[in-house]
């Protein structure tokens, strides 16, 4: 089905290409909430991001799955963003923390709240979070996608986990002082 | 239940089925870049539309204008002087009948026609101006004529004359189309002649005389002369315009059957005589006299004409018309009267409830007074009795209070019951009744984001009022009843949110009427000062009555207005 909604987008059916857009764009859209640092700009990134999905589509062999596929050029663009602004800072710490376990109440997390956390992370602790946390990367593949090296990888990760740790805990006592 | 969780863990699983919609107009706008090239091919055949609509209204309306300013004017004279015919003047009436029907002035053409019908015959011809309108149309008949004469070149003899002289200050557009014309037909007269090469394409003037080129170019035997003050350029039409040009070319053709000199009795003095004094008041002027003859070489006879027709500056048709218009409205001595006013608008409503979503239907509600204006006009219907129209503005105002908002990164249209057409600032907002508010913990944890604030209503209307008023004393005191109802256009619709430091507009209210109703009910008071003037203060209750479309939540605005203000009798 996907295969014959891509053959038709590649002929520039603009209905097939709506078709398509309305498949991939919640999961695509939540990729760029994740990524980016605020909801603005996480549009700018989706809009640009599936301009080059479309663009590319011919380049798509049929051996993956085509969501995979969509979810990397999107990560790659947004990646590219940054790497283009320069807002990297390079971060070099030597003592990796161990972030222990955060003690929280589980059902009381809101999407909303852990979002926001995640936005608010430097650019590229949010990044290296995002993409060995929740899109499974390794550190060797972050390193290169990041042009950095493992440990800093490791030790961004670390960081950005304490970070949110402290947050998720802040907000626990916060909870806790009102009940 | 507390756990301990590995923050990892923790975010994966939070994280796995998380989709979120991106807002409807990020597919509009990635839409448009895909596919540019549609939206274009889309977008320039309506601007033809468009601009072909708009020409054709423009065309529309300057001709109904012209028509009923140049018929009002009276007294002007036109002379035609005709020269040396010899012609087949069944052909003329028929082509000038064709373009009497397009011009729907038949007197002033059949005079042209019975002109033409005489034969070397100086004729002067008393009309209307009307008729410079009818040549500035028959120019454009022009065109067609000589289309048709070139059409029957075998056939017997189609011969024109027109003559135009026009002198109009504003409308250049007008000039320069009338010039184009005549450039045009001069064009194909001169084609044709030089392709039949028989005739003589003369223009005769006064002591000057120019050489078209392209005659001149083609070895033909057509000579034509110019006579004219300015020079008469064929090419720059806005050049011509832009002075004061007496142009005048006349056109003659001979063929060999008819050999007789044709003479051309007008010359600048002449002209001079003619053009009618109240050219003087022009200060730009444009006049033209364009003599235009087609002829059949097969036909034995010569057209030679030359028309003259005077046109009064519109300046003074104007002043005419308007003088008309007061002198007119002076017999209707005092039974008119105009007024303006302003009054502070009062907004509130008969009963609780909110018009955005009943959720707010119980909070508290704060009416910002606004200012209305505008103008009236009332007609004495009868000594007591008045009837009272007018335009104004209609602000109301109001702000909902108590209302909690903060961002989610969900999209909140459809998901809440408001009446609130979201845009782009307002999506994402969650609004909720501060006062029942139910704290949840979820909501405790996202407190940090949360706003307290009102929610700002703004509409705006214009309003039509049409209402009637019984004067209950009518002295140099007086006190009137009034009733009657307005009809009020939608101009302004937002809603905002408003806090201590800022306000956000967040989109429009969905269930508005774009027209409604509202009752009126009034007393009015009024003090004559002066002969004609009266002040006026009239509080006035004005209850909306269908405001809303649906969903109102019992919410009945009304508005009380002191129309304050001045009127004017005559």
């Amino acid at each position: 089905m996907i295969e014959k909604l891509l053959h038709e987008c590649k002929k520039n059916d603009t209905r097939a290409q709506e078709q398509l857009y309305k498949l991939l764009a919640p999961k695509l859209f939540s990729v760029c909430l994740k990524y980016s640092r605020s909801h603005e700009e996480a549009q700018d990134n989706f809009q640009e991001s599936f301009l080059i999905i479309f663009e590319k589509l011919h380049q798509f062999k049929s051996e993956g799955s085509f969501e995979g596929w969509a979810k990397r050029l999107v990560i790659n663009y947004i990646l590219q963003q940054y790497r283009k602004k320069g807002t990297f800072l390079e971060i070099i710490s030597d003592n990796i923390p161990d972030v222990d376990d955060v003690e929280i109440e589980d059902e009381n997390v809101s999407m909303d709240y852990l979002l926001s956390i995640i936005q608010e992370l430097p650019d590229r602790y949010r990044l290296v979070f995002n993409l060995y946390v929740v899109d499974g990367y390794s550190h060797k593949e972050i390193a290169n996608m990041l042009d950095i090296t493992d440990g800093t990888s490791k030790s961004n990760l670390a960081r950005a986990k304490m970070i949110l740790k402290e947050k998720i805990q802040k907000q626990n006592t916060i909870l806790s002082k009102t009940k | 239940m507390k756990e301990n969780k590995n923050i990892e863990r923790l975010f994966q699983e939070k994280f796995k089925d998380f989709e979120v919609t991106p807002p409807d107009y990020m597919w509009d706008n990635i839409q448009e870049k895909l596919n540019p090239e549609k939206k274009k091919r889309r977008v320039i055949p309506f601007w033809f539309k468009a601009s072909g609509i708009a020409a054709s209204f423009v065309a529309l309306f300057s001709v109904l204008y012209f028509n009923s300013d140049l018929s009002r004017s009276n007294n002007k004279s036109s002379k035609f002087n005709t020269n040396g015919l010899e012609q087949n003047s069944n052909s003329v009436s028929s082509t000038i009948e064709k373009e009497n029907t397009s011009t729907n002035n038949k007197e002033a053409i059949n005079t042209d026609v019975k002109t033409f019908g005489n034969h070397n015959n100086n004729a002067t011809v008393s009309n209307s101006t009307s008729e410079s309108h009818s040549n500035l149309t028959s120019e454009s008949g022009n065109k067609t004529t000589t289309r048709s004469g070139s059409n029957t070149t075998n056939r017997n003899s189609n011969s024109s004359i027109i003559t135009s002289k026009n002198s109009i200050t504003k409308s250049y557009k007008n000039n320069s189309a009338i010039t184009h014309n005549s450039r045009k037909s001069i064009k194909t007269n001169t084609k044709k002649n030089i392709s039949n090469g028989t005739t003589d394409f003369a223009l005769a003037s006064n002591n000057k005389s120019i050489k078209n080129k392209k005659v001149k170019n083609s070895k033909s035997n057509s000579k034509i002369q110019y006579n004219t003050n300015t020079e008469f350029q064929f090419d720059s039409s806005n050049a011509i315009l832009a002075q004061n040009n007496q142009n005048q070319i006349k056109t003659g053709n001979q063929n060999e059957n008819q050999k007789s000199n044709i003479d051309f009795d007008i010359n600048n003095n002449n002209n001079s005589a003619i053009i009618n004094p109240n050219n003087s008041l022009i200060s730009i002027e444009n006049n033209t006299a364009v003599t235009t003859i087609i002829e059949e070489p097969k036909t034995d006879s010569i057209v030679l004409a030359t028309v003259q027709t005077e046109e009064n500056p519109l300046e003074k048709l104007l002043r005419e018309k308007e003088s008309n218009k007061v002198a007119k409205e002076k017999e209707d001595f005092s039974k008119w009267a105009v007024n303006s006013f302003i009054s502070p608008v009062y907004f509130n409503s008969f009963s609780e409830g909110s018009p955005l979503s009943q959720e707010f239907a119980s909070n508290s509600k704060t009416y910002n007074n606004t200012t209305s204006y505008g103008v009236g006009l009332s007609y004495q219907l009868s000594k007591k009795l008045a009837l009272k129209t007018g335009i104004g503005n209609l602000n109301l105002d109001y702000s909902t209070n108590d209302v909690l908002f903060y961002s989610s990164y969900e999209d909140q249209t459809g998901k809440s019951d408001t009446n609130i057409e979201r845009n782009r600032n307002g999506k994402y907002l969650v609004l909720q009744n501060q006062l029942e508010k139910t704290v949840t913990i979820e909501e405790e944890i996202i407190a940090s984001g949360q706003n307290s604030g009102s929610l700002n209503q703004q509409i705006q209307y214009v309003e039509v009022p049409m209402e009637l008023s019984y004067a209950l004393i009518d002295k140099k005191f007086g006190i009137a009843l009034k009733g009657g109802m307005s009809t009020l256009f939608l101009t302004k619709n937002s809603v905002a949110i408003e806090t201590d430091n800022r306000i956000m507009e967040i989109g429009k209210a969905s269930n508005l009427n774009s027209v409604h109703f509202s009752s009126n009910l009034g007393l009015g008071f009024s003090y004559s000062f002066l002969k004609n003037f009266q002040a006026n203060v009239e509080p006035t209750l004005k209850y909306q009555i269908n405001t809303f479309n649906e969903n109102a939540g019992n919410f009945k605005p009304y508005v009380i207005g002191i129309n304050t203000g001045l009127s004017y009798k005559f």
